[in-house]
């Protein structure tokens, strides 16, 4: 405490008593000896194994039912939009400036082509 | 001269460290046997050790009793799955996490009212009566700290752990544990009527 810089100066945190060594061993060697519980008992004995486990359980039963249930109809991606009877072409898949050679004619010079 | 001193101190702090990465080295190996299923590796852990998952476990749940308990703990569980310990790379730095958590368990689980012991959180290891008044004077102090706080002290400047190892440790961001020694320290020195 004298020191400023340093105030634990001199100070050394306490030691674990003798007698605890004994005892921690001993506790060790007949948690060793001791053989791991079965899969009932050790969902006898913990609370959170059998809350994990419970969960477990409901995700595979929801699983299955949703498996063994009838497969749900593809939904039919619309082609083309049609409001006010205006029927514009599908997708054709290309690109715009794959496009730009059909366009040209229609658009004219609107369409700046790209050097790339 | 200064050099001289300057270098006298850069080989004093490679022989540290060459000193820890053997001792840490050694640690490996012992919980390597341990995995191995040579359950007489335990002995020289707990030498090896003990005495900073004591310390980890006393600062943090500021009770003696309770942080003989936390080794204990700590050693059934090594015990009981062993295989647990083989192949761990920072074979120091598992076991004080391995500390920290069973002291934030003892700590949680206790029941509130029971009054802690007041075994000292440091000892002078001479018997100058002003060095002992000093560590009394020190615990008192640091019984005033958040427990969080305390342990980083500990982790810090005891266990000589970097505030990254710290946050690996205590399961928190790298700056909130460089925090929570700072503060820690601000408020010891505050308190000792200290200006930094």
């Amino acid at each position: 405490m004298n020191d400023v810089r340093d105030p634990w100066a001199g100070l050394n945190p306490v030691r674990p008593p003798a007698a605890l060594r004994a005892r921690v061993l001993l506790a060790a060697r007949e948690a060793a000896a001791r053989p791991l519980p079965g899969l009932f008992e050790a969902l006898y004995r913990d609370r959170v194994l059998r809350a994990c486990a419970a969960g477990l359980a409901a995700l595979a039963i929801a699983n299955a039912l949703v498996a063994s249930g009838a497969t749900p109809a593809p939904i039919a991606r619309p082609t083309a939009f049609a409001a006010d009877d205006a029927h514009p072409p599908g997708e054709s898949g290309l690109t715009a400036t794959e496009q730009s050679d059909d366009l040209a004619p229609v658009l004219g010079d609107a369409i700046p082509r790209s050097r790339g | 001269m200064a050099s001289i001193g300057v270098l006298d101190m850069r080989v004093l702090a490679l022989g540290e460290r060459v000193e820890r990465d053997l001792r840490e080295a050694e640690l490996t190996a012992l919980l390597d046997r341990l995995a191995g299923g040579d359950p007489d590796a335990l002995g020289p852990i707990y030498d090896a050790c003990a005495s900073e998952i004591y310390a980890i476990a006393h600062w943090r749940t500021s009770s003696a009793s309770d942080a003989a308990d936390c080794v204990q703990d700590v050693f059934v569980k090594l015990a009981s799955s062993p295989a647990l310990a083989g192949g761990i790379r920072h074979a120091r730095r598992y076991l004080l996490t391995m500390a920290h958590r069973a002291a934030v368990d003892r700590a949680r689980t206790r029941r509130p009212g029971i009054s802690l012991d007041d075994v000292p959180f440091l000892a002078a290891p001479s018997l100058d009566p002003d060095r002992v008044l000093d560590a009394s004077r020190a615990t008192e102090i640091l019984h005033e700290l958040p427990e969080a706080q305390r342990e980083a002290i500990y982790l810090h400047h005891f266990a000589e752990l970097t505030f990254r190892d710290l946050a690996r440790v205590t399961g928190v961001p790298t700056f909130t544990a460089a925090s929570r020694y700072r503060l820690g320290m601000a408020r010891l020195r505050k308190r000792l009527g200290q200006k930094r």
